[in-house]
């Protein structure tokens, strides 16, 4: 027996969104008026990918971490001074960050496998502010609390990355690519693991799911695009130090998936944007900031459950249109 | 004739409760065995035991000569013993479809490289997956459902995509825990046509159910439970005349059966 085919329109409504949000993306830096709003769409690019490489273990397998932003740092030193004591070209600087990364995502995943819910997220937290002592102490080779200033923009095979307008474009394929492997990723044999285990973990492994291995490759997979994201932070701000990766930006990190919707891909990507661009778009109610952020966050949390992802495939539902 | 499944003096213990009792029973190939007994008697512990999401204290599982002991979850799954479960565990985040494909998790072999990459190795075997779902999900009649959320199936054809999702691994053992609650009669007497079909083809089946019609005109062998001790076993006929087991449904003093 053949089952049928999904149907070519429901194909075609779910790739709107993505396309839709491509576009706006390549033609964003005709609207943004200098190089400061461009910096900010930078950033909104790099936490895209963070937030999407986060969701694998926070979204799909059901693992709250607060290491994360840890493994995020471990990535920028990584890369950035790869790339500045041994002059290796930047490309070097990025894998070095991703495998650095992959394997220490690794050794978390191992006490990871025995401990659950709230004490694997004590665990990790603690992780997350280990790593953040340990760049600022070891001072000979991180420079300390004053931090790496001068890591130099990305160049490859000899074109340079420099100037903010290219590099918009490079880190914006390198989100596309991220969003296009979490994506492709998802619907594998392994998303679907992912996904059992944060449903009804006991059924997973009754059905033959290596729930150890599956948790070890999330944990692994989420902490290599943490890497790529660090790498590309580090030589996007140019400038690094351990202050940035506080316990403060893992609480924004979780936010930028819960808003956008976990287990989605484009949630956390809208989720990240958003909540880079929003404190300059809130830039007129000066010290009441946060108040108004705390709001609005509050206000998503309630309101949208399913988060924004969550909202859009209800708004299609009510119009008709989802299949 | 060699057991397919043998279970020797299977023992699990509670802190000071004794939930299974050195129980000791045969599987052969094909046949369809039901666990029978009143509530608490160490049936569903039993089940837990055999697919390892208990560790026993004592005694012995083998699979065609093979032993099971202290094999996790899913290496027991892979070795072709499957099961549902009472309280369901189903994937509430997948479609149904999908569900029925994780059950079918360790016979995959695709890398997560060739899966993001679509190597035609990858794509072949998605495409399987989804293939082998459909016909699995038509067996139990939810064929429509494929790429539906679980949330749009009734509880009781929820038992059936369990069923469905538990035969994705090709069990040679396919052990329900109580697949009747929530069918009505018509679709129970469906299921029992289709289990009775699995031990035609090969499968054997060990189910528990408290829907006495259902067992007695499905099951070929039953083994009785009560206080986590095997109390009798035999044909369903001579169950039903057992002085033993009419004392522990009916709560009667023990008579000395054994």
């Amino acid at each position: 027996m053949v089952p049928p085919r999904k149907s070519a329109r429901s194909r075609l409504l779910r790739l709107i969104a993505p396309v839709g949000l491509l576009a706006i993306l390549i033609a964003l830096p005709l609207a943004l008026k200098n190089n400061y709003q461009l910096g900010i769409a930078h950033q909104a690019l790099i936490f895209i990918i963070l937030a999407v490489g986060y969701d694998v273990l926070l979204g799909f397998t059901g693992l709250l971490s607060f290491g994360h932003i840890g493994l995020f740092a471990i990535g920028a030193y990584t890369s950035a001074l790869l790339v500045m004591s041994t002059g290796a070209p930047f490309l070097i600087g990025l894998m070095g960050a991703a495998v650095l990364t992959g394997f220490v995502g690794f050794l978390i995943s191992i006490p990871a496998l025995r401990i659950k819910g709230h004490y694997l997220t004590l665990l990790t937290l603690a992780l997350g502010e280990v790593i953040r002592l340990v760049l600022r102490s070891m001072e000979w080779l991180t420079h300390g609390s004053s931090g790496l200033s001068g890591i130099p923009r990305p160049e490859i095979l000899g074109f340079s990355f420099r100037q903010a307008l290219p590099l918009y474009y490079l880190l914006l394929l390198f989100a596309v690519l991220t969003v296009v492997f979490v994506w492709r990723l998802k619907a594998s044999r392994f998303g679907r693991a992912f996904m059992a285990i944060r449903d009804a973990e006991i059924g997973a492994e009754v059905c033959g799911v290596n729930t150890s291995k599956m948790k070890m490759m999330a944990f692994a997979i989420s902490a290599i695009i943490a890497g790529v994201a660090g790498s590309l932070y580090a030589h996007t701000m140019r400038f690094i130090s351990p202050e940035f990766f506080s316990l403060g930006l893992t609480i924004i990190l979780l936010a930028m998936v819960l808003v956008g919707g976990r287990g989605t891909i484009l949630g956390p990507a809208i989720g990240a944007a958003l909540l880079i661009a929003l404190p300059e778009v809130l830039r007129f109610v000066k010290e009441y900031y946060l108040l108004v952020f705390g709001i609005a966050i509050w206000l998503c949390v309630i309101l949208l459950p399913d988060g924004l992802a969550g909202l859009g495939r209800r708004l299609l539902k009510r119009v008709g249109l989802a299949a | 004739m060699n057991a397919f499944l043998e279970v020797r003096d299977l023992r699990k213990t509670f802190g000071g409760l004794t939930a299974v009792d050195d129980v000791s029973f045969k599987l052969e190939k094909g046949q369809i065995l039901g666990l029978v007994g009143p509530n608490g008697s160490g049936k569903s512990t039993m089940l837990n035991l055999l697919s390892g999401v208990y560790a026993a204290d004592g005694g012995s599982v083998s699979l065609n000569g093979r032993s099971l002991a202290g094999l996790a979850p899913n290496a027991i799954a892979s070795a072709g013993l499957a099961r549902t479960f009472q309280n369901l565990q189903i994937f509430h985040g997948l479609s149904v479809g999908e569900n029925v494909s994780v059950g079918r998790s360790c016979r995959m072999r695709s890398s997560v490289l060739g899966s993001v990459f679509g190597t035609s190795f990858a794509r072949r075997e998605e495409a399987d997956a989804r293939d082998q779902a459909f016909s699995l999900l038509s067996l139990v009649g939810l064929e429509r459902y494929l790429d539906e959320p679980p949330s749009s199936l009734s509880y009781g054809q929820r038992r059936l995509l369990e069923l469905a999702r538990a035969l994705a691994s090709s069990p040679s053992v396919l052990m329900l825990d109580e697949p009747c609650a929530g069918l009505s009669q018509g679709e129970a007497d469906e299921l029992a046509v289709l289990i009775r079909r699995l031990g035609e083809s090969g499968i054997g089946v060990i189910v528990i159910e408290h829907n006495m019609r259902f067992v007695m005109g499905l099951v070929d062998h039953i083994v009785a439970l009560n206080f986590g001790r095997k109390i009798a076993e035999g044909d369903p006929r001579s169950i039903r005349e057992n002085e033993a087991v009419i004392a522990a449904y009916l709560g009667r003093k023990r008579h000395a059966a054994h």
